[in-house]
């Protein structure tokens, strides 16, 4: 009898041990005053950015055209905004396309699969990839309709890059693939192929596209023959999308470091240490570079040596996954589970914007501190400060 | 707590699926069972002793109810039974002592299951952190969630896991439980008999595939183990269906009736409802008669 009440005991304790539901960690966007925002898990919300009066939010309990109800589970790539339309795809596996004014859907189309990586406008198509192995083109001037779509041979996690009419975009199938925007056609003889999963979205710079991956390498890829310049190894996988500054390459990786490297030949310049995985990508504000860590902690560096520009990293105390919106001299961050922080590089201050509670327009104190700090490069500095809640 | 636990228990769990994931060409399904099929043959020694202790235990169960009604102090009774116990050279706590031992193990395989098939990629960010940095092993992220029907990251709504994680249960469950000759312990057993496949069933029905599947390979490797080691005629089919009560001659019925079991049941019997018609008595009667002979 003890042994079988031990038993259930435990097995009770693990099995209560869920499914984990996906939080998603779309980032924000800005368009015409209003920032979109994932503001909590499986809506997205329309707020005007001086007010912070909320437009609208959905689904709200809207359904499909096929009647069932509409649940996103989550939104992990940054909405696209174009042409006054809101566009995203959910994890539910379906991509939305919303007024922006009012928020009303304008069409939607089922592809299938997790959608984790975000869509992107241009060319006059829409790209998206899903954790079906497919990348779409899809026409936003027709519904949605497909014009045409590529397979890759895994999961696509990551939001593709439209530039010069070619699609770059990685797959988990360790690839990366040139296409040709308007109808899908490799662009390179073969893809270029890592040693592992690829997810982080590529960026362009001087015919140089910059990828990180699951094999612990962020790479130099030349854009034009698809082949590999350099790679630096780090400790742990790079997740995030880099961010190419003049002749340096800034990258988070889930070691919990930003590393700073040389563009022409990817030798490290400097490192920062956030002691937290790094998913959420770089941004450069004004001449300061923010990065931040899935722990919440935020510090503001200098990008020519990666030292503190603040005394402290500021400790938000939420989770921070998703990529930043830089906007003017701020940037503004999306908590998981809800919350966007305005973060002013200038000033050291983190504000929680006071959206879904009336009669304020900012909360939250500030904390860091806006003066040079002594501290060496690749040090965190002493205990950081904790912001207060509201 | 997890700062030991992790490194020592969860992390290599999760780093040797990984491995084996990729022995198996990607099949993380496949995987899971030889991983469970391995850590039972691991563990096979306690389990052996475990079950010996359990087989032990229940053929020393009508001499203890003899002891039980023979002293009616307590303290005698419990020194007789521990005597009848050293006799025997069988230890009380021979069946609890290898299961405590090897439930860590068990836990850590749950966790490392749920991290590795959490299905969300929120999990696969968390993965990262305990993945050993071998190229080997993280040339497999991300893992082929899918297996036969399910999605091993997602809960088996058809319905048949949650059957085979049922039957399998109770049928170790079944072979596992030390039979009794107090009624009330009899009672237990067989609410526990019942409770727990249920349990599992339901929790089946809610946790990642993956999970279920351990659980379902870990049942059955535990019932052929039983079946190897004592044979068919051990673990036939009769042994996991509640007995019928034998057919009483009509005259014991009418003296039976107001009782309803008590003291005459026999040993190991479960107490069953009297069958409702004659022929019908007498023909359960006999099929017991002959369960009762192959024991």
């Amino acid at each position: 009898m003890l042994l079988a009440a031990l038993t259930a005991t435990i097995f009770l304790a693990t099995a209560c041990m869920r499914v984990a539901a996906p939080s998603g960690w779309a980032g924000p966007s800005l368009a015409d005053g209003r920032l979109v925002i994932h503001s909590e898990r499986g809506k997205l919300a329309a707020v005007d950015i001086d007010s912070l009066e909320v437009a609208w939010e959905f689904p709200n309990g809207q359904k499909h055209l096929g009647g069932t109800k509409i649940i996103l589970q989550g939104i992990y790539g940054n909405p696209a905004i174009a042409n006054g339309t809101v566009y995203f795809g959910g994890y539910d596996g379906w991509v939305y396309a919303l007024d922006l004014a009012s928020g009303e859907r304008k069409w939607e189309v089922d592809v299938g699969g997790h959608i984790i990586g975000g869509v992107v406008v241009a060319e006059g198509l829409l790209f998206v990839g899903s954790s079906n192995n497919q990348l779409y083109a899809l026409d936003p001037a027709a519904n949605g309709a497909e014009r045409w779509r590529f397979a890759t041979g895994d999961d696509i996690w990551a939001t593709p890059l439209v530039a010069d009419g070619v699609v770059y975009m990685v797959s988990t199938d360790k690839k990366l693939y040139a296409l040709d925007a308007a109808d899908g056609r490799e662009r390179w003889p073969k893809p270029f192929t890592a040693d592992g999963a690829l997810a982080s979205t590529p960026v362009l710079t001087d015919g140089t596209l910059m990828v990180g991956g699951l094999d612990r390498r962020l790479r130099a890829v030349d854009a034009a023959s698809g082949q590999e310049k350099w790679s630096f190894k780090a400790d742990n996988w790079f997740w995030t999308r880099p961010l190419v500054v003049g002749d340096t390459v800034y990258a988070g990786s889930l070691d919990g470091n930003v590393y700073a490297l040389a563009l022409a030949d990817g030798k490290r310049l400097w490192s920062f240490d956030l002691e937290a995985p790094v998913r959420a990508a770089p941004v450069m504000v004004g001449d300061t570079l923010l990065v931040a860590s899935r722990k919440g902690r935020l510090a503001a560096l200098n990008p020519e040596n990666g030292q503190l520009v603040w005394a402290l990293p500021i400790e938000l105390g939420k989770t921070l996954l998703a990529d930043p919106l830089p906007q003017g001299d701020v940037a503004y961050y999306s908590a998981q589970g809800g919350g966007v922080y305005k973060v002013t590089p200038k000033d050291g201050s983190a504000v929680k914007l006071a959206i879904f509670e009336p009669g304020a327009l900012t909360a939250t104190p500030t904390t860091g501190t806006p003066t040079p700090s002594p501290t060496p490069s690749g040090a965190a500095g002493p205990s950081p400060t904790q912001v207060g809640t509201p | 707590m997890s700062a030991v636990w992790d490194p020592v228990f969860v992390n290599p769990t999760i780093n040797a699926l990984v491995i084996l994931n990729n022995i198996v060409f990607g099949d993380f399904g496949l995987a899971i069972i030889i991983f469970t099929l391995l850590m039972r043959l691991a563990t096979m020694p306690l389990t052996l002793r475990q079950i010996h202790s359990t087989r032990a235990l229940s053929t020393l169960q009508p001499k203890i109810q003899e002891i039980q009604k023979k002293h009616k102090d307590p303290k005698r009774r419990q020194e007789e039974t521990m005597k009848i116990y050293r006799q025997a050279g069988v230890n009380p706590l021979g069946c609890l002592l290898p299961m405590l031992v090897q439930f860590p193990i068990w836990i850590a395989l749950y966790q490392a299951l749920r991290i590795i098939v959490g299905g969300t990629p929120e999990s696969v960010v968390g993965l990262s952190q305990r993945l050993y940095p071998w190229g080997y092993i993280e040339s497999a992220v991300p893992l082929e969630n899918r297996f036969l029907w399910m999605d091993l990251g997602q809960p088996d709504r058809s319905l048949i896991l949650a059957l085979i994680v049922f039957t399998s249960t109770y049928v170790q469950q079944k072979l596992s439980t030390i039979p009794s000759t107090d009624p009330q312990a009899q009672a237990r057993n067989q609410m526990m008999n019942w409770m727990m496949p249920l349990m599992f069933a339901w929790f089946t029905l809610g946790v990642p595939s993956g999970l279920a599947v351990y659980w379902a390979v870990s049942n059955i490797t535990a019932v052929m183990m039983y079946y190897f080691v004592y044979g068919p005629s051990n673990v036939g089919w009769r042994t996991f269906f509640p007995a019928p009560a034998p057919a009483p001659a009509p005259a014991a019925r009418r003296r039976n009736r107001p009782a309803s079991g008590g003291s005459d049941q026999k040993d190991g019997e479960t107490a069953a409802p009297a069958p409702a018609k004659t022929n019908k008595r007498l023909t359960d009667g006999r099929r017991r008669g002959k369960r009762k002979n192959r024991r």
